[in-house]
This record gives structure tokens, C-alpha cells and sequence, in this order.
């Protein structure tokens, strides 16, 4: 048990260490991003005195050691300051952007593993079948396709065209105000079909490979036939199949959360959905760095938290890792 | 030589494929159009298409002026797919490349040597998988400028870590293998038998890799270019969506848009054909008969 | 129009020498060392390159890029690479610049053209660090109409905007005057005088006007709607429609879709979003008609006591959206925070304004009295300055501890006395404006709500389909191919508005190759205007009349300017030749050989023969 614990501090000190290292990439990398914030008051012809004010007040006049302490302190503790431009607190406007971001990933990704999951585990199992051969040959055509070409095409097919679906937004005009009003309405839902359609087209295909192939290695190993030469049912050898294909999926489910995490920018602005890609993308060419910084900071705290949990959770479950 | 050997086999053997083999001729035919294209477009990528009264053609469907009809500017689209193959192909080439090398390389000194070079290369690249590609790439482009070197060089980055955990994991399996320790008793030096014996065993597996990577570059870089941050002097199949998306134009100028759509998944496809055949070829169970 | 300089580094006796200095009155001090590094041909200019900041002559890039262009060519010395920075989101600019820098490589010109981001851009152009060109276009606001703000801005020698360090002495003095000058038409006099140096001694450089103001809007449910010059039917910036607009259907609601609201809520940190909205919410002193004729707003009238003296007449029985009245205290408080505090928006609005009193409060009058004479007062001023709630805005900051630093104050709810009640507000997402049928304007529209649609895409796609009425358009118009999509859908009328806009670039006469007139001239030559407009704008613009920021349409657009050199690279070719300039073996331009007394002539004297330059001097 000691041993287990040991592992487990080890990993968290790790990530943390990996934390700390991005953190300073990020910073050299904010550092080196050429281009004064106050450069825009120059063009509205505000006043010198206006300006330099200003990056006092932005911390930019400090020398850079003294920003890197200050910055790697508040990142610590999540005090991501005031945006430059926008008034707020940047926790403030990033949590509501990733509010929004997860209200359109986290359905889909549900509905890619979990029908990705049967559709594979079917597919396995019906080796050679034309069933497989069809589930296969789609679901990898239908990752090919460049998703924001894919999200462009559905959304003047089915909203400007047939108009049945919205032509974006998270909920229709003078819809909730507050996040789990809109959720829980069924305006949201209609919102959610295209860009949701249009996720899961893309990521179905992982959870359907992947669940594939476990189960091919498992229908051919052993267990498989022990647990028949036991007299147990196909279905219930089915289940046992799949709770163990179930293990790779584990850890992918991590990673594709990480990476469909900060790669919605694209499908963000098709469907014009606040979320955070496009917050990014805002405040990367406003130079509002605070807000810039704890997105990034944001997204890259997640993509590790959930992978520290795949690795933890892959120790756990997986006796070979032991 | 052992290598080009073995890619020789590799490619004989896909093409036992009829998924493999079909991957196979997209992507010869690809190569071939990137390679001679520009030299039979029409037109620059950049050159405007007149009409004999001198009016500039514009959004005009295919004619035989244009077979693939022209953008909001007058250029012609059949040119531009043509000359974006040639981009398509180097980014993905050259992304892919460079990223299975990276990554083999740090893969083999990782596994094979192991303890803390082991620990200090894999906490890199869990530094690296910890940056989301997409918002650091635009990061690093806004730096710079746009440039397809640049973008290059930021895919390499992107996939060299997932070629190095892959490889890192195969040979840490194939250290422990009798022929191993047998080489070292006999006196092999470890450079000799990292590259004698464990790499060519790798081998299949960074190909694999390349080519994922390869079809990886290609999307990265029209995602990048989608959004803007691409080479604006590099007519790229992402350039080409994101000119159609800025004109307004996606929803009525088909002839604009397809093409570099289906030009996109159709090699994306063919990657993942040969991929899939070739991975079947590692690994017997998953054939499908 | 000197910026109040201001130093970067801890206070140094130099320092404090030159503070006591200013107190007496600008004398002038002991010659820092970058004089002598950089000398003028007038000292007066000294104060812009010496005394700002950390820029120019402390700028070690724009150091090392000006001594390198200042020093004489040697025999044989080719014309160097010719550098031009174009943010990456104006992809036209770029579209347009290919086909100058082929035409340029003709001619042996090289160009090196960087796309950075748009931020990036200000940073570069605002430091003087973009190199040979710099290109931009028309951005029209209310107060954009008034000449200074691109006559002076843009060209005159003390302005930080003038890019190309242009220091016309005739011209600047025109510029000087101008500003003081309060008779609207001896001023304009003035203004045209001075379009005509700057068209004479070419120094912008006009590539076209337009593009044009093209809108489409939903006539099924609207009617009425006004085309105001220059801004068109949907800008929150000329909001006639939305006061006028009349429905045609049972819907009295506006949808307009707008690319981004609203990066903050608060007038005083406004950025043009929240400015261009902030109309609609609180109202300014005075506006514009759809001509552009100057109207009364907030301000009933206005006399002219003396030439720096006004007394502006508050319009009485107005009322906040919070239903207290709008009262001469109100105003009289505004200008006390934004002079006290303001140091933003408002501040290039009433950096010349020395106090205002109320003279008389029963009839609501206030007296504003500026330092020196001053010309732009109704075109500039009263087109800025808002009136504040006194009862919000004046314990505001306390409240909200912020010290003394208005930006940073929350406004979550905007309360003005304007036409439109902020409402509703997902961020991000959709603003509901609700029509204030009390205010004197009488909008006819009982809501506007401003949906966000990042793409074009998006919104034309919306336009179509019902979704919005009107797409915003302070930032966003409409190509001929977008509109002609349009014009087939029942239900949408196209709009074509009188356009006031340009797009125009400035080289740098203050450096070589471009101090030589010949060579600017020559260079004028190269460039294919036709293909912009045809091209690149699709046909939606005119070839420029004139080398003039005031374009025909604009109320002080001179008509008598010299013409704009047409394309001909073969007379370019001549010019060259003429002026000394030969080619080398690989085609790059040369420079004249040392022995060429015209050209050493020319250089020095920058301007065209009649003007006097004041800038910058070659070095040795």
C-alpha cells in the first residue's frame, strides 16, 4: 500500500515540477511576444503621460526577474489580475468562457466514447463482418475531413438552407442569462447539435479504433477461452471482453479531453459559441496578455491534471504497471 | 542499406492491401501533382484571370477559362490547388520527418540508457504534451511572423513527443530481449547496438509515426492557416478555405471551396489507409479480412 | 500640438533643468548629446525626436535605421530594400501590395514586406520602427470628420502619428494656425491650403478611395432607413436608422449582428466598440446629421464669446435612464472629472479646455474657456465629450476603491441619458438596447439587440436567413461579390452609401531614397491604383482625385489639387534617369554617384522647390 502512495506523491510532485516548467516557457514566451500593450492608445492619440502610466500600473516598467516572481506567484494561487482591457477579473471571464467551452465538449465527448465504445466493441467482436468493415472505413473518413470544413458545410446545410437548426450562438436571442439555465434549457440543446454533430464526427473514431483492437487482442488471448471452456454466455463474456478493452480507453479519454480542450477555436468561431479558443484568440491580438496568459495557463493546467489522473488511474487498475 | 531495404518490404507488403494500396496511389498521385503541378497551372497562384475585355473574372463557376472557377479576387482555383499540393506535401513531409526523428531519437536514448537521462527526457515531454499546440502556435507566430518554415518547425514540436513516449515504451520491451545482453556480452558498444539492433526494430514504428505525422502537419497547418496565422505568401489548401471564409463566399462559391476540402480528407484518408494496413502488418490480430 | 514629453528614466538634474525650463516657458536647453547626432534643420522639431519618451533619438532600432539612411551613398551604392509592415488581418492591403512590389521590381525598387499581428503593428508604426512605408486606411468615426484629425495627425512635423517624419515648415504653419482659428470659414481656407502642400510636395500617397459603404438590410420588416455619408445604414456610430427606422411588420425590434461586443462596459476605458455603442447610451454634446452637417445633441446651442471662449446651452427636460434629470450640475461635473481625472478617450477632446463655469444656472449655460484659440470646437469637442451622471459618477471610485484611476472603475450597468437603455447583456453573446421614447430624438425602434457573429460568414449567412435585420457596420462593409449573394434573396435590399474613406501610405521623406522629390515622384508612378480598385476591391471604389486625406464628398475637401501621378512605369523609368539614378546588372535601382550636385541638392532640401523642410539633416 505504501508502495502505491509513494508512487502517487511521486506523480504529483512531478506534475507539479511540469507545471512550474511550462509556466516559465509561458512566460518567456510572453516576454519575448514583441508588441507594447499600450500601443493601441497610441493610435486613439492618448496622452504620453496616459501611457506610461498605464504600464505601470500592467507591471511592465518592472525588471524582469521581479514580473517572473510576481507571475509565478499569482499563477500559483489563480490570481490572474485584471484584464488590460476589458474591466474584469480575468478568473472571471475565463471561467465563464470555460464554462461554455466544456458545455459544448463535454456532451460530445460523452457521445463519442460512449456510442465510439459500443460501435468498437461491436465491431470487434463481429470480426471479418461487413458491419466492421463499414463502421471502420466510415468512422475514418469521417475523421479525415478538416472539422471546421466539415462544421462550415453542416451549418449552411442545415441552418441557412433547410433552417432547421440555429445558425449558432450557445442559446437563441433574450434566451437565460445565467449558465445553468441555459444548459438545462432546450434552446441549448438545439444549439448544441451542429458543433456538437460536428465533434463527435471527429472524435468517434478514436474510442471506436481503439475499443477494436483491444478487443481483438483480447478475443484472441486466453481469458477469453477459459472463460467459454467455463460454460459462461457470449454476452457475459462479451461484458468481460469489454471491461478489460475498457483500460487503453482509460488514458486515451485524458489525452483527447487535453486536446479537444484548446483545439476549439476553429469550431468556436464557425458557430460563434463564447468559449475559450476564442477568448484566446481576442486577447492574443488585443496583446491583453492577463487574459492570453490564464488561458493558456488554464488549458495546459487541465491537458496535465487529466492526464495525471489517466496515469494514476491507469497504476490503479492495471496490474502490470505495478 | 538495411533501411531502405526494409521500406522497400514495407511497401510491397501494404500493397497487399487493397485499403493499403489504394492509400498508396493517392498519396503517389499526390506526390506526383506536387511535384509537376505548379509546372502545368495555368496560372500563378497569385495571378488574377482576365476576360478578353480585360474585366477581371471573378467568383466565376468552372468555364474552360477556369476550370475550377476563380476566387473573389479573379485568381484561379484549379492553379491554386495545384501549387497548395506542393505546400501540403513539404509541410507534411518535412513536419513528419523531422518529428520522427526528434522523437526516435530521444525515444531510444530514453529507453535504452533509462535512470535520470530517462527521467529527464520524459519530464520534457511531459512539458511538451502539457502545451496545447493550437493557442501556442498562435503565440509563437504572433512573435515571429507567418511563415511556413515557422509552422514547420512548430509541428515538429507538436509530434515529436507522442513518436518519442511510442518508441521510448518499444525499445524499453526490447532491451530485456536475450539478443540484447548477448551483443553486450560479446563486447558491442552501446552506440553499435542502439544502432545495429534495437533501431531497426523501431524502425517499423517510426515510420508508422511519420506518417501519422504526416497527415497531423497537413491539418495543423490548414488549421493554422484557417485562422489566419498561416504563410499569407504560401497558397496552402488551408489558405484557400480561410480566403473563401474571409470573402464570405463559403456558402455559394462551391467551386472554391471543395476542392480544397476534399483535396484535404482525400489525403488525409490515404494517409490513414496506409497507416491502418501498416499496422495491421505489425500486428496480426487486427487484419481485416 | 506638442505631446507634453515626458521621460522614462528617474529624474536627473538634465531633468530638472528642463522642467524649470518649461515652467518659464520652453527655453531652450544645452544641446544633449543625439542632437548633435541628429541635427534639424529647425530646432522647433528638435522637441519631438529628443524629448519623447523613450522613442526616436533614445530608441537604439530607430537610432541605428536612421543613421544608416541619413549617410550619403557612396558611387555605386544600390537603393536598399524598401520596408513596409502590414498587419496579417488586412489581407487587401497585402492583395494590393503584391502587385506594387512586382511593379516596383521593374523599376529596380525591392520591397520587403513583414505581416504582423495587429497589435503589433500599432507598436511598430507608433515607435517609428515599420521602415520605408506605412500603409493605412480610413477609419471613419464622428470625430474623424473634422480635418485635424488626419491633416494634422497625420502630417504634421510635431505629431507622433506623422510616420514618415515629414517637416514641411510652410504646411506646418497652416496646420498651427488652423487649429486656432475659430471662423469656420477662414478655417477652411486654411485646411484647403494645406491639402494643397501636402498633394504639391508629395508626401501621402493616396491609392485609392473607398472601399465603398456597401450594406444590405432586411426590407421586408424595415423601411426607412438612413443612409448617413461616409457611415451608412448600420453604423452604431451615425445611428439614424435606429432612431428612425419604421417596421413594417408587427416586430419592433432590431437585430443587428456585430462581429464582438463590447470589451468593457465603462465609457471612460472605452475601446471603439464600447465607443461606437456608448452613443447609442450616452449622449454627446453635439452630433451629426446624414450629411454630416453639424447638429445640436445634448447641447441645445452653442456662442462663440470669443476665440477661446464658448458658451454652450444645455438642452433642458432630459432625463438619466435611471429617471433622474439631466442638469447643468451634470455637465459641470463631467468636465471637472474628465480634466481632473481623464487622461483616455477624453483627454485629445479637451487637452486644450482651461476651465468651464456654470454662468448661468437657471437656463442651464456653461462656460468653457480654453487655453489658447481654438478652431475644432464643434466639429471635434462637442462631438466627444458626454455628459456623466454626477449622482453615480462622483463617489464612484471610492466606492469601488480604486483609487484615483477612472479606468478601472466597473460600470456593470451603464446609466447615460442617451436614446438607447443598456438592457440585457450576455457577454460575448447578445446586447439588448431598449429604446428611451422619452428622449427628444424620438426613436422609432422600440429595441436594438446586437447579436455577436465573429464571421462574415456568419453574418451574411443570418442576413439571409432572416436571423438579423442589419449587419454593424463601423468596421464592417459588404464586397460588390457578398452583396450581389445578397441581392437575390427576397426580402433584402442592397444599400450603397457615399463613401469618405481611402486608403493612403506614407513613405519616409525624412530618410533617403525618399528625400529626394524625384525619386517620390518617380515612385508615384509605380504604383497601379487601377488595380486596388478593380481588383482587389472588386470594382467598389474610385482612382483617388487627389493626393488629400479629404476626399470629394467631404465637407472640406479642396477640389483644385494637382492630380494623382498616374501608373506609368515607363515615365517612371524617365524620372529616374533624369534625376541621376541608374541601374545595376541585376536590375536594382542605383543611386546617384556622389559628383551629382542636383541630388545632394535635392536631398538636402527634401521638399519640392517653394517649401522648406525642418527635420531631419543628412549627416555629414
Amino acid at each position: 500500500m505504501t508502495n502505491l502512495l509513494f508512487a502517487a506523491l511521486r506523480r504529483v510532485l512531478l506534475f507539479m515540477v511540469t507545471v512550474w516548467c511550462i509556466l516559465t516557457i509561458m512566460f518567456a514566451l510572453f516576454k519575448l511576444l514583441p508588441g507594447d500593450p499600450t500601443a493601441i492608445f497610441v493610435d486613439n492619440n492618448m496622452s504620453m503621460e496616459m501611457i506610461v502610466h498605464q504600464k505601470q500600473l500592467w507591471g511592465l516598467n518592472d525588471p524582469w526577474w521581479l514580473q517572473y516572481l510576481h507571475y509565478i506567484g499569482n499563477m500559483a494561487v489563480f490570481r490572474f489580475g485584471d484584464s488590460f482591457f476589458q474591466n474584469q477579473p480575468v478568473s472571471e471571464i475565463l471561467l465563464e468562457k470555460v464554462e461554455n467551452t466544456c458545455a459544448m465538449i463535454v456532451p460530445a465527448l460523452v457521445v463519442s466514447v460512449v456510442a465510439g465504445t459500443i460501435l468498437g466493441a461491436l465491431a470487434g467482436w463481429k470480426r471479418g463482418s461487413r458491419f466492421e468493415q463499414a463502421t471502420v472505413t466510415s468512422s475514418l473518413v469521417l475523421h479525415s475531413a478538416p472539422s471546421f470544413f466539415v462544421g462550415i458545410l453542416v451549418l449552411m446545410v442545415f441552418s441557412y438552407q433547410l433552417r432547421w437548426l440555429p445558425p449558432g450562438g450557445m442559446v437563441s436571442l433574450g434566451g437565460p442569462e445565467h449558465f445553468w439555465a441555459v444548459i438545462t434549457s432546450s434552446d441549448y440543446l438545439q444549439h448544441l447539435i451542429l458543433p456538437g454533430l460536428v465533434l463527435v464526427s471527429r472524435e468517434i473514431t478514436g474510442p471506436i479504433l481503439l475499443v477494436r483492437s483491444s478487443m481483438l487482442e483480447i478475443k484472441g488471448s486466453d481469458f477469453i477461452d477459459i472463460l467459454r471452456a467455463k460454460g459462461l454466455t457470449e454476452p457475459r463474456i462479451l461484458t468481460h471482453a469489454i471491461r478489460n478493452a475498457l483500460l487503453p480507453l482509460v488514458t486515451y479519454i485524458a489525452v483527447m479531453t487535453g486536446l479537444l480542450l484548446q483545439g476549439q477555436v476553429l469550431l468556436e468561431i464557425i458557430f460563434a459559441w463564447p468559449g475559450i479558443g476564442r477568448e484566446l484568440v481576442t486577447a492574443l491580438g488585443d496583446l491583453d496578455y492577463p487574459v492570453a496568459q490564464g488561458a493558456l495557463y488554464v488549458m495546459a493546467l487541465v491537458i496535465l491534471l487529466l492526464n495525471l489522473m489517466a496515469d494514476m488511474l491507469y497504476g490503479l487498475i492495471d496490474p502490470r504497471s505495478r | 542499406m538495411a533501411i531502405q531495404l526494409q521500406a522497400l518490404q514495407g511497401l510491397r507488403v501494404i500493397s497487399r492491401y487493397p485499403s493499403g494500396t489504394a492509400g498508396v496511389v493517392l498519396v503517389a498521385v499526390f506526390t506526383v501533382i506536387a511535384v509537376v503541378g505548379p509546372l502545368i497551372a495555368p496560372h500563378g497562384p497569385f495571378e488574377v484571370v482576365y476576360r478578353p475585355d480585360h474585366s477581371v473574372l471573378r467568383l466565376s463557376p468552372p468555364t474552360w477559362r477556369a476550370l475550377f472557377g476563380t476566387t473573389n479576387q479573379g485568381m484561379d482555383v484549379f492553379s491554386q490547388l495545384l501549387w497548395g499540393t506542393r505546400v501540403a506535401l513539404l509541410v507534411g513531409l518535412l513536419s513528419a520527418i523531422g518529428g520522427v526523428i526528434l522523437g526516435t531519437i530521444v525515444g531510444l536514448v530514453a529507453g535504452y540508457f533509462g535512470g535520470w537521462i530517462d527521467e529527464i527526457l520524459m519530464r520534457l515531454t511531459d512539458v511538451a504534451f502539457g502545451i496545447p499546440f493550437l493557442p501556442f502556435a498562435m503565440v509563437v507566430i504572433s512573435i515571429t511572423h507567418p511563415s511556413l518554415g515557422l509552422v514547420i518547425l512548430l509541428v515538429v514540436f507538436f509530434l515529436w513527443r507522442t513518436t518519442a513516449r511510442v518508441i521510448r515504451a518499444q525499445v524499453l520491451s526490447l532491451r530485456t530481449r536475450p539478443f540484447v545482453w548477448a551483443a553486450r556480452a560479446a563486447g558491442a558498444g552501446h552506440l553499435r547496438i542502439l544502432l545495429h539492433h534495437i533501431m531497426p526494430n523501431v524502425l517499423p514504428l517510426s515510420f508508422l509515426y511519420a506518417a501519422i505525422g504526416v497527415q497531423a502537419g497537413v491539418m495543423l497547418e490548414a488549421a493554422l492557416s484557417f485562422l489566419g496565422y498561416g504563410d499569407p505568401n504560401a497558397m496552402s489548401w488551408g489558405t484557400m478555405l480561410n480566403a473563401a471564409f474571409q470573402a464570405g463566399a463559403m456558402r455559394t462559391a462551391w467551386w472554391w471551396v471543395l476542392p480544397p476540402g476534399v483535396a484535404l480528407s482525400l489525403f488525409v484518408v490515404a494517409i490513414f489507409m496506409i497507416t491502418r494496413a501498416y499496422e495491421e502488418l505489425l500486428n496480426p490480430r487486427l487484419r481485416v479480412l | 500640438m506638442t505631446q507634453p514629453g515626458n521621460r522614462h528614466r528617474p529624474l536627473a538634474r538634465r531633468t530638472l533643468l528642463q522642467l524649470a525650463a518649461s515652467a518659464v516657458g520652453g527655453a531652450s536647453l544645452p544641446a544633449h548629446a543625439a542632437d548633435d547626432v541628429f541635427p534639424v534643420a529647425n530646432p522647433k522639431y528638435n522637441a519631438l525626436y529628443q524629448r519623447t519618451g523613450t522613442y526616436y533619438t533614445h530608441d537604439p532600432q530607430w537610432v541605428s535605421w536612421t543613421k544608416a539612411r541619413l549617410t550619403w551613398p557612396q558611387a555605386g551604392d544600390k537603393v536598399p530594400e524598401l520596408s513596409l509592415v502590414i498587419p496579417t488581418v488586412q489581407t487587401n492591403w497585402l492583395d494590393a501590395w503584391r502587385k506594387f512590389a512586382a511593379d516596383a521590381g521593374k523599376i529596380g525598387l525591392k520591397y520587403n514586406i513583414q505581416q504582423v499581428s495587429e497589435a503589433r503593428w500599432l507598436e511598430v508604426i507608433g515607435v517609428h520602427n515599420h521602415g520605408d512605408i506605412e500603409v493605412h486606411s480610413a477609419i471613419l468615426r464622428p470625430e474623424r470628420v473634422d480635418p485635424a484629425e488626419w491633416l494634422t495627425s497625420r502630417a504634421y512635423g510635431l505629431d507622433r502619428r506623422n510616420y514618415g517624419e515629414w517637416a514641411n515648415q510652410q504646411y506646418d504653419a497652416l496646420i498651427e494656425a488652423q487649429v486656432a482659428e475659430s471662423d469656420p470659414a477662414k478655417r477652411l481656407k486654411l485646411v484647403q491650403d494645406a491639402q494643397r502642400i501636402l498633394a504639391d510636395d508629395l508626401y501621402i500617397t493616396q491609392f485609392g478611395w473607398g472601399p465603398g459603404v456597401i450594406e444590405a438590410y432586411n426590407s421586408a420588416a424595415w423601411d426607412g432607413v438612413v443612409q448617413t455619408r461616409g457611415f451608412g445604414i448600420g453604423s452604431f456610430n451615425a445611428l439614424h436608422t435606429f432612431l428612425r427606422a419604421r417596421p413594417k411588420t408587427e416586430r419592433r425590434k432590431m437585430i443587428v449582428g456585430i462581429h464582438s461586443l463590447l470589451e468593457t462596459t465603462s465609457i471612460i476605458a472605452a475601446g471603439n466598440n464600447m465607443r461606437a455603442i456608448g452613443r447609442m447610451i450616452y449622449d454627446r454634446l453635439a452630433y451629426m446629421d446624414e450629411n454630416l452637417k453639424i447638429i445640436p445633441w445634448a447641447a441645445e446651442s452653442w456662442t462663440r464669446v470669443d476665440d477661446r471662449t464658448w458658451d454652450i446651452k444645455l438642452r433642458p427636460g432630459m432625463t438619466f435612464h435611471d429617471g433622474k434629470p439631466v442638469t447643468i450640475d451634470d455637465l459641470q461635473f463631467t468636465f471637472d472629472f474628465l480634466l481632473k481625472y481623464e487622461r483616455g478617450n477624453f483627454w485629445t477632446a479637451n487637452q486644450f479646455l482651461q476651465k468651464t463655469e456654470v454662468t448661468d444656472a437657471a437656463n442651464g449655460i456653461l462656460r468653457a474657456t480654453f487655453k489658447q484659440p481654438y478652431g475644432q470646437f464643434e466639429s471635434y469637442f462637442l462631438q466627444l465629450n458626454v455628459i456623466l451622471p454626477r449622482h453615480i459618477w462622483e463617489n464612484i471610485m471610492q466606492e469601488q476603491g480604486v483609487g484615483t484611476d477612472p479606468m478601472r472603475v466597473r460600470i456593470d450597468k451603464p446609466i447615460g441619458s442617451g436614446p438607447f437603455k443598456f438592457g440585457r447583456y450576455r457577454k460575448d453573446a447578445e446586447l439588448q438596447l431598449i429604446a428611451d421614447k422619452t428622449h427628444f430624438s424620438k426613436p422609432s425602434v422600440d429595441e436594438v439587440w446586437a447579436v455577436v457573429t465573429p464571421s462574415i460568414d456568419g453574418l451574411l449567412g443570418r442576413l439571409q436567413g432572416g436571423d438579423i435585420d442589419l449587419i454593424e457596420s463601423s468596421d464592417t462593409h459588404l464586397t460588390p461579390s457578398q452583396a450581389k449573394q445578397l441581392a437575390d434573396t427576397a426580402g433584402i435590399t442592397i444599400v450603397r452609401t457615399p463613401d469618405l474613406n481611402w486608403l493612403h501610405g506614407v513613405p519616409r521623406p525624412s530618410n533617403l531614397p525618399w528625400r529626394d522629390y524625384e525619386f517620390r515622384r518617380a515612385w508615384h508612378h509605380s504604383i497601379d491604383r487601377d488595380f486596388l480598385v478593380q481588383v482587389v476591391w472588386e470594382g467598389a471604389g474610385k482612382l483617388p482625385g487627389a493626393n488629400t486625406f479629404l476626399v470629394a464628398g467631404n465637407p472640406w475637401n479642396n477640389p483644385d489639387l494637382p492630380p494623382v501621378p498616374p501608373y506609368d512605369l515607363g515615365k517612371a523609368r524617365d524620372i529616374l534617369k533624369t534625376a541621376g539614378y541608374s541601374w545595376a546588372d541585376d536590375g536594382r535601382l542605383v543611386y546617384p554617384p556622389p559628383t551629382d550636385a542636383n541630388f545632394r541638392k535635392r536631398v538636402q532640401q527634401v521638399c519640392k522647390d517653394g517649401y522648406t523642410w525642418g527635420g531631419l539633416e543628412m549627416l555629414g
